[in-house]
């Protein structure tokens, strides 16, 4: 999973400079050595030139099929390859689209696993969200009451599944 | 389009009375938001886009009211008056160069800035002196809070706030402490800062003015991490990290006037002396000499002008600011003679 420093060929790098040139990305790796001597982070950039430093995220493993690659999104019409190239994506509804590519990616580039939003949750998404985390918190306990044969409480939970599921269709019918 | 006096003063920001503010400089969190059934920005054709700009004028001018934002069209300004707004930091670097419908909203002390239809459809910004974290926050989930009701916002139950980069996806938030650090650079102690830094999972930036020179000493620590934690967690992360770096500064601060205060204080004077004196200079010597002049400031060293004075000449020595001065556009051996006689002139005795 490491990788050698560029500059010396002997440590391990450990300072990954992504630095952005014409608008296009070009990666190094140096040691903390090579990176001091070389004092990077101070040097005059040349012009449309940002240095970031990033942080020792797991390197790029994920091979895509090509399948992937060429699925076009209905909506906006961008494929997961045009992604892979501009870094940007044409819509919200990609996320689910390119859902098999984009969460190994995400997983990755966010250092999470898996990825799940903890932060804020806008008003008109709230009641969704609620429900939306009851169910996969029944379905978890679910799976536990039923291997431990504690039947009575499975129907419940059964219940209150079947209502949530309901609510959701109905909310589906509303909208539809 | 009429910037107030943007040749002669910097925003609240630069004012330098915000707390810790000898070596934060700001405290900046910037929240990336897109509007449910429109395309991301670059998938956008230019019809829905100048739509969607006209809506969220429209929106922000709902909002404007208690705020007091302002805001201007920037496919309209020229090239001039958009890198100006980029040299204040109330607009991205991409969205100066970018084409298309956009714009940006801004409060008059420059605190508070709302992009539209840069990467996303809307970035808001909340801009403060010093170390102000929870302050800064408080106001831009505010705005946040109050745009979420008359914008749909494209949200995703598992995934937050969807975003145009999965790197912003979740929080989409970003938090930015702007840090000078001149003692750590000149004892070259600043590689270990970076090594903290990326161990917990945070970017340092260097910051620079013009795109072409480095920005003396000053260095921007943000998050890499927008998914999986809360926004409170993120902002925590940087409450456990930022006392360490002003200590350590500090402290190299200390040693370097207890081993040899002459040395330092001539240093710092004869940086002084020449940003009086020059009768041509570099952007990237001002921000060089600015930076130890900025040192002698903040250590009694130096007593012939006010912090706030020398945060804005960073600023307004930047190469729109100049040509805004000016009223034309100059080449850079122009240039470099207008901010010599600029900075004579604000440095007098």
């Amino acid at each position: 999973m490491h990788s050698t420093c560029e500059n010396c060929q002997k440590n391990v790098a450990t300072v990954h400079l992504t630095e952005i040139v014409d608008k296009v990305p070009r990666e190094s790796h140096l040691c903390e050595l090579c990176a001091q001597k070389l004092s990077v982070g101070s040097k005059p950039a040349k012009a449309e030139t940002e240095l970031v430093i990033t942080p020792a995220f797991e390197p790029a493993t994920e091979v895509i099929p090509d399948e992937l690659l060429g699925m076009k999104c209905p909506s906006c019409g961008i494929t997961f390859h045009e992604f892979r190239v501009k870094g940007r994506l044409g819509c919200s509804g990609d996320y689910a689209y390119f859902e098999k590519g984009l969460t190994p990616l995400i997983e990755r580039i966010q250092g999470v696993s898996p990825a799940e939003h903890r932060g804020k949750v806008p008003p008109a998404a709230e009641a969704l969200v609620n429900v939306q985390r009851e169910r996969e918190q029944i379905e978890r306990e679910l799976k536990d009451v039923i291997r431990t044969e504690n039947y009575e409480r499975a129907a419940q939970l059964r219940d209150r599944l079947k209502e949530i599921i309901q609510g959701e269709e109905e909310g589906q019918d509303e909208t539809a | 389009m009429k910037p107030r006096n943007f040749s002669s003063s910097g925003g609240e920001w630069l004012r330098g009375t915000g707390p810790e503010s000898d070596i934060v400089i700001s405290s900046r969190i910037r929240l990336a938001r897109n509007v449910d059934g429109y395309s991301f920005v670059s998938r956008m054709n230019s019809e829905s886009r100048e739509t969607l700009e006209v809506y969220l004028h429209q929106r922000i001018r709902d909002l404007a009211g208690k705020l007091g934002l302002e805001y201007r069209n920037l496919k309209e300004a020229s090239m001039l008056d958009r890198l100006l707004l980029m040299e204040r930091h109330l607009i991205s670097r991409e969205h100066v160069n970018m084409d298309g419908d956009r714009g940006v909203a801004y409060t008059a002390e420059e605190m508070v800035s709302v992009m539209t239809n840069e990467e996303d459809h809307l970035r808001l910004q909340v801009l403060r002196s010093g170390l102000q974290l929870d302050e800064t926050w408080e106001l831009v989930n505010d705005i946040d809070n109050r745009l979420a009701e008359l914008v749909p916002y494209s949200f995703h139950s598992r995934l937050g706030f969807l975003t145009a980069c999965p790197t912003n996806v979740g929080t989409g938030m970003r938090v930015s402490v702007m840090f000078h650090l001149p003692a750590l650079v000149l004892t070259k102690q600043i590689q270990k800062v970076f090594q903290a830094v990326s161990k917990i999972h945070l970017a340092v930036r260097g910051l620079y003015g013009e795109g072409t020179m480095a920005f003396g000493d000053f260095y921007q620590i943000s998050n890499q991490v927008t998914l999986g934690k809360s926004e409170e967690e993120i902002i925590q992360g940087f409450k456990s990290l930022v006392p360490r770096i002003i200590v350590y500064e500090r402290k190299v601060r200390d040693r370097m006037i207890e081993d040899n205060r002459t040395r330092l204080k001539d240093t710092v004077s004869r940086a002084f002396g020449i940003l009086q004196n020059a009768q041509t200079i570099s952007s990237e010597e001002t921000m060089d000499l600015l930076s130890k002049v900025r040192l002698g400031v903040n250590l009694g060293l130096l007593s012939d002008i006010r912090i706030s004075r020398v945060n804005e000449l960073f600023i307004l020595t930047q190469p729109a600011h100049l040509q805004k001065l000016e009223g034309k556009d100059l080449d850079p051996q122009d240039r470099d003679v207008v901010r010599a006689q600029f900075l004579r002139k604000h440095l007098q005795n």
